[in-house]
């Protein structure tokens, strides 16, 4: 079972980790993930760092996939290099992220959709994915937004955030912590991106803490986003299955189910 | 028993009537006669007064289409809960198309605090906001006037009508346009906490409030309750109060509270009180207040700004 942890250093990544890895503005990505990608060799993993080519000469720049040059998402990428390390015999394929925004009309749907994916990869498919997030690059509400779709966070920034949503099995989300009025639209967000490519989205919520109702009516409008879309909460307590109810969200209208 | 109507009241024709009696035998005078009005006028009629009351009409006019009593249990203590309640319980009459009257009676004689009883004469008070544009209905309020005297001024002053001697008259202690005289809250028990809080302490806030109810005996279930209501509080100072606020904690005669006071200024007095709908954008924080605490007090004022205590009954 994938559980969240803040790692004390990239040293500790472990098999099918999904790691947040916040620097400093002035932090060079490479040289702060240096150990990481050296420790693919110790260990026998396949390494790939998805991130702008380099301008310079650089030891590292066979291992750089470029997501400008990809033929195709990002996704298939890594799941290409994951069956071609399967295949080669490499113990694992580690992912250097570095990510950088990108130039589309909203650049917020589309990094949390292609971190919801690697998120699903790591999970399913024990990779290793580390995600370096500049602070020259992010500002702080985008970055708190970031960690809550990462298990695994490392960094000297202590951002961290209210509730996290990850992959525990092939069919389903964890969500953990708090979804109260500052990170509603942050939730909303992750389940209107979930549900756009799966009709039914099952979470497990025995370890949420708690949930008010401004993250209620985000849950309510994110399932009401899409037509026949379905959400389904596992493991919910009965406060929060008494708030839902009183809230007038237990109605055929809104297609959530909350499950004990 | 003939009762006369002086005068059409609110644009809609709903109708609050104080009827003060003195023992039981009067008591199921006035209400029988009340319904027996009702039925003579083939008019739908719901019950919803005390068990023991409640006993002593049925044994008069038994349950049937036209007289429905209902299970006051759930909200008779709880006065934010009570609008709401009515409107669901005259709903399907109303629907009915026939006219409705109700029989209303809170249970008085098991009220637990001061400001449990000025929040239901207040609740009283608020029915005439809550069913000014509808639906058109009568309420008669049953009041034992073996209680003091000063309480039942109090409460003429929250019902527009009298029932006095079998015949309804205006109550001259009404005043539609006067506000509500509240009288002022009473000091936080020593010793009590404070903590300010603004946006990113809501977890601190209820780290707070935990540790307090912790301290009393207050876990699980109702400690999450708590929690729950106490951040739709502090939400709202932070989003409409000034950005931030001051919570103070301390127990009294069995019951913790939570006070949060901040500079906002909380126009509709109504706000809670209603069930909201999963189509309604806003509006869903007080009502779980309402809903989840045991009282709530709600002190608005442009100039002193917002204070609101939850109370929540300790175990043992």
């Amino acid at each position: 079972m994938r559980t969240p942890r803040v790692l004390p250093s990239l040293d500790e990544v472990d098999i099918g980790d999904h790691v947040c890895h916040l620097l400093g503005r002035s932090d060079d990505v490479i040289d702060r993930s240096r150990a990481f990608v050296a420790d693919g060799a110790l260990h026998g993993d396949k390494v790939v760092i998805v991130g702008p080519a380099p301008r310079t000469e650089s030891e590292f720049a066979p291992l750089v996939l470029d997501p400008a040059r990809l033929q195709g998402s990002l996704l298939a990428a890594v799941r290409r290099e994951a069956a071609t390390a399967d295949r080669e015999g490499f113990r694992s394929l580690r992912v250097l992220h570095h990510v950088v925004p990108g130039p589309g009309a909203d650049p917020s749907e589309e990094w949390l959709r292609s971190e919801l994916d690697l998120e699903e990869f790591a999970a399913d498919t024990g990779a290793m994915v580390v995600c370096a997030y500049s602070g020259a690059d992010w500002d702080l509400p985008a970055l708190q937004q970031i960690t809550c779709v990462h298990p695994h966070h490392v960094g000297s920034r202590p951002v961290s955030p209210a509730f996290r949503v990850y992959r525990t099995e092939q069919e389903g989300w964890t969500v953990t912590g708090t979804v109260d009025s500052d990170g509603a639209v942050a939730f909303g967000s992750i389940l209107c991106t979930l549900l756009a490519h799966t009709p039914t989205v099952r979470l497990r919520c025995q370890t949420v803490e708690f949930f008010d109702a401004a993250g209620m009516r985000a849950l309510a409008d994110a399932a009401r986003h899409l037509p026949d879309r379905k959400i389904v909460l596992e493991g919910t307590n009965e406060t929060v299955r008494l708030a839902w109810k009183l809230s007038g969200f237990a109605v055929p209208d809104v297609p959530v189910v909350m499950a004990p | 028993m003939t009762s006369s109507s002086p005068t059409p009241l609110g644009s809609n024709g709903y109708r609050h009537e104080l009827y003060p009696y003195s023992g039981s035998d009067e008591f199921v005078a006035g209400a029988v006669g009340f319904i027996q009005e009702a039925l003579d006028s083939d008019e739908a009629v719901v019950v919803a007064v005390p068990q023991e009351k409640a006993s002593l009409l049925r044994a008069q006019v038994r349950e049937g289409d036209t007289v429905r009593y209902v299970d006051t249990s759930r909200v008779a203590r709880h006065p934010g809960r009570l609008i709401a309640a009515w409107q669901e319980w005259i709903k399907e009459r109303v629907s009915e198309g026939r006219p409705v009257r109700g029989i209303g009676e809170s249970p008085w004689d098991q009220v637990r605090s001061a400001a449990e009883a000025t929040e239901l004469r207040y609740h009283e008070w608020l029915l005439n906001k809550a069913f000014a544009q509808g639906p058109a209905w009568w309420l008669l309020c049953p009041y034992d006037v073996a209680r003091d005297d000063a309480a039942l001024t109090q409460m003429a002053r929250c019902h527009p009508e009298i029932r006095r001697d079998g015949r309804t008259v205006l109550s001259e202690d009404y005043d539609a346009r006067a506000p509500y005289e509240f009288a002022a809250l009473t000091d936080p028990c020593d010793p009590y906490d404070e903590f300010l809080y603004t946006s990113g302490d809501l977890p601190a806030l209820r780290e707070k409030i935990a540790a307090c109810a912790e301290q009393h005996g207050l876990t699980g279930r109702r400690l999450r309750e708590l929690h729950l209501a106490a951040t739709e509080v502090a939400t709202n100072s932070i989003r409409h109060g000034g950005g931030h606020g001051v919570l103070r904690t301390w127990s009294e005669e069995r019951r913790l509270v939570c006070e949060f006071r901040d500079a906002g200024y909380l126009e509709d007095p109504l706000a809670g009180r209603t069930m909201p709908t999963a189509r309604q954008v806003g509006g869903r924080g007080l009502w779980l207040v309402h809903q989840l605490c045991d009282l709530v007090e709600i002190r608005s004022t442009p100039h002193d700004g917002t204070t609101i205590r939850l109370h929540t009954e300790l175990p043992g």
